[in-house]
């Protein structure tokens, strides 16, 4: 099973990304080096990608089905999400935290696997699969880069006694293309909810709360639109946004109204 | 306390709130059902109207112009985020007794609070998209989409809920049936009647699952349930298994396969050498239990239930225009649209005593819903040109 060649390709995406992150923090000013620390991390993207295709193959479906196939997906979004904004913003602890936050959904899919089947119950069996599914993973990964990025400006607050304001932005231009695929995501969700249970809105617990999140988000745009200068309350509840979002999308069922929920597959 | 807008967006929560308690406590919930056509649409144009006349006439009146500031588009936003965080950590049991039920707050969608809110976004929302409309430039367009594309989705989908109908019709096959059942179980007469000429159900194959002494099924990283296939050889949990034969429709009776015909469920019996000694399992179902293997003191060895790969009805629709030959398909994911009313494939089942499939149908009649599209059309294309907003530069900074 192609499942089981996860754990190499763990080892080489971590190998990969790990190499980079040393290469970054070596204060040599070499070229090679330096392409290495660019080229080494989409390596490990484009080798988890081939393993995704192997699969999707094996699976004869998309992999989007289970909890342990979304966070794949997640994690190679996430990896070449903050590959993309070091690329222009040349900020070293996001590369880092970039490559962290990607291996441990990887690792986690190592630890805790699920059943692997080829069956796709009819309802996941329509053309909006895909790209809900898609986006929506799409979506977390550039609120989580937006989660990271303020992370990194609370820290820099707390060390140079201002706030760090590059950062916030930063963040900012992270959360309304991620939002706006958060609210495309949403969208589609209910119009393929319509097309399959006649609802397209229906208040399952999974829909509750990606209403939450969509509300967190939205809050947090409204209050950088309207009030630029309340920026450690943005950077609190831009934290706040992505607690909701991971509960959204893994911790749902832990609540007493997440376990009659339509969106547990697999 | 100096009422500015700051200290007003905070009360005006707390006074929805205290105000939807009240009603709550007084009337009981919401009554939804008083908004049906023509009401809710004229309840919706009003709405729109005083919101473009205010705007007009007395944008200068403070009410008008905290309504159409951030401060109401965060309170009213909070307000919201509030009522949808009871929904995600309390179960919705409906009506209940005690303090929560009593205030709304364990069926909130049907409460004062929840109506209230709504109104409080349609109107803060409908007054900041009226104010941002002009000039006409691009950006302003796309918060217009945006804006207005919610508004609808609000407004149409909340109030349109009232005239939505949404049943459950049962079928067995070659019966005709005209009426269905709505949530609450009361008895509904579409203006259409479905027979079920045909029900067509394909399963995946039957798999070897592994069961614990607990009932669960073992841990993915012990085994994972494997596609039996004739012929083929396995390994499970250290044990050489063999599959020799793998028979559908098929009972073990009296330590003998018997083939048999008109059960109500799918059952499958397969013949297995485990190392060495012949064995047979069955899949177990509501009517026949299963026949399972002890691999040891913690593991057992079962037939999985099949799972449904497709299940899709073919009908003859007689509605009041008449009676046609035509046969309809209607699949999940493949709705049949007949007037107002959209029928949906939901489940199916067997009973002992009946040879065909009974097909279940979702018919819900929704005459809103294209008014609710539109507003999710004009959010979509507000969401694309979101993905694409010009980025804080750092002159900005």
């Amino acid at each position: 099973m192609i499942w089981k060649l996860l754990h190499i390709v763990f080892i080489l995406f971590v190998f990969f990304w790990l190499t980079g992150s040393i290469l970054l923090f070596l204060k040599r000013d070499n070229r090679i080096l330096k392409k290495l620390v660019v080229f080494l991390p989409l390596t490990a993207n484009v080798l988890l990608m081939i393993f995704i295709g192997l699969l999707w193959s094996e699976l004869e479906r998309p992999p989007l089905k289970t909890m342990a196939e979304t966070r794949l997906w997640y994690s190679v979004f996430v990896s070449l999400i903050t590959w993309v904004v070091f690329l222009q913003t040349k900020s070293k602890a996001l590369y880092l935290l970039g490559f962290i936050m990607s291996s441990v959904f990887l690792l986690v899919d190592i630890l805790n696997p699920e059943y692997q089947t080829k069956n796709l119950m009819p309802a996941l069996q329509s053309p909006w699969f895909i790209p809900h599914v898609v986006i929506y993973m799409i979506s977390y990964a550039v609120l989580a880069a937006a989660c990271l990025t303020v992370m990194i400006g609370f820290a820099n607050t707390i060390k140079r006694k201002s706030i760090d304001t590059q950062s916030i932005n930063l963040s900012m231009n992270l959360v309304y293309p991620g939002f706006a695929l958060l609210s495309l995501g949403m969208m589609m969700g209910a119009v393929w909810a319509k097309i399959a249970w006649g609802d397209y809105w229906s208040w399952d617990p999974k829909e509750t709360w990606a209403l939450l999140t969509w509300i967190f988000y939205l809050i947090c745009i409204h209050l950088h639109h309207s009030f630029p200068k309340k920026q450690k309350l943005l950077m609190l509840l831009l934290g706040l946004s992505f607690i909701v979002l991971i509960i959204t999308w893994l911790g749902i069922r832990y609540f007493p109204t997440g376990l009659n929920s339509i969106h547990v597959y697999g | 306390m100096r009422l500015n807008n700051r200290n007003i967006a905070l009360l005006i929560p707390l006074i929805i709130i205290s105000i939807a308690i009240c009603m709550q406590l007084w009337v009981g919930k919401f009554p939804l059902q008083l908004f049906k056509f023509p009401v809710n649409l004229i309840v919706i144009i009003q709405l729109f109207l005083i919101i473009i006349a205010s705007r007009i006439f007395i944008k200068k009146n403070k009410i008008i112009q905290f309504l159409s500031s951030g401060y109401a588009a965060l309170s009213s936003l909070i307000l919201f985020a509030f009522v949808v965080i009871n929904m995600a950590v309390s179960p919705q049991a409906g009506h209940s007794d005690n303090i929560f039920g009593k205030i709304g707050f364990s069926d909130i969608t049907q409460s004062w609070t929840y109506a209230l809110t709504v109104l409080y976004l349609l109107l803060s929302l409908g007054l900041v998209t009226i104010k941002r409309l002009l000039p006409l430039k691009a950006k302003n367009l796309f918060f217009f989409l945006n804006h207005f594309g919610l508004w609808i989705i609000l407004a149409f989908g909340n109030l349109g809920q009232a005239d939505k109908i949404s049943i459950l019709i049962t079928v067995p096959e070659t019966e005709t049936i005209w009426y269905g059942y709505d949530k609450k179980n009361n008895y509904v007469e579409p203006n259409f009647a479905i027979e079920l000429t045909k029900f067509t159900i394909e399963f995946y194959p039957p798999k070897l699952g592994v069961f614990e002494n607990n009932g669960k099924l073992s841990d993915p990283k012990t085994y994972q349930p494997q596609e039996i296939i004739s012929h083929q050889s396995l390994n499970i949990l250290n044990n050489d298994v063999y599959v020799i034969n793998l028979i559908e429709n098929a009972l073990v009776i009296n330590d003998s396969i018997r083939r048999v015909t008109g059960l109500p469920e799918k059952t499958y019996v397969a013949v297995l050498k485990i190392n060495n000694d012949t064995v047979y399992l069955q899949n177990g179902t509501e009517f026949s239990p299963p026949v399972i293997y002890e691999i040891d003191q913690n593991y057992k060895l079962v037939i999985l239930n099949p799972e449904p790969k497709y299940f899709g009805s073919e009908i003859k629709l007689y509605t009041k225009s008449g009676i046609t030959n035509e046969i309809h398909k209607i699949e999940v994911n493949k709705p049949l649209k007949t007037g107002n009313w959209r029928v949906y494939q939901t489940s199916y089942f067997k009973i002992p005593e009946f040879k065909g499939y009974v097909s279940v149908f979702t018919a819900v009649f929704d005459p809103w819903l294209n008014a609710t599209y539109c507003g999710i059309a004009l959010m979509f294309i507000g969401a694309i040109s979101l993905i694409f907003k010009r980025k804080i530069s750092k002159k900005e900074e």
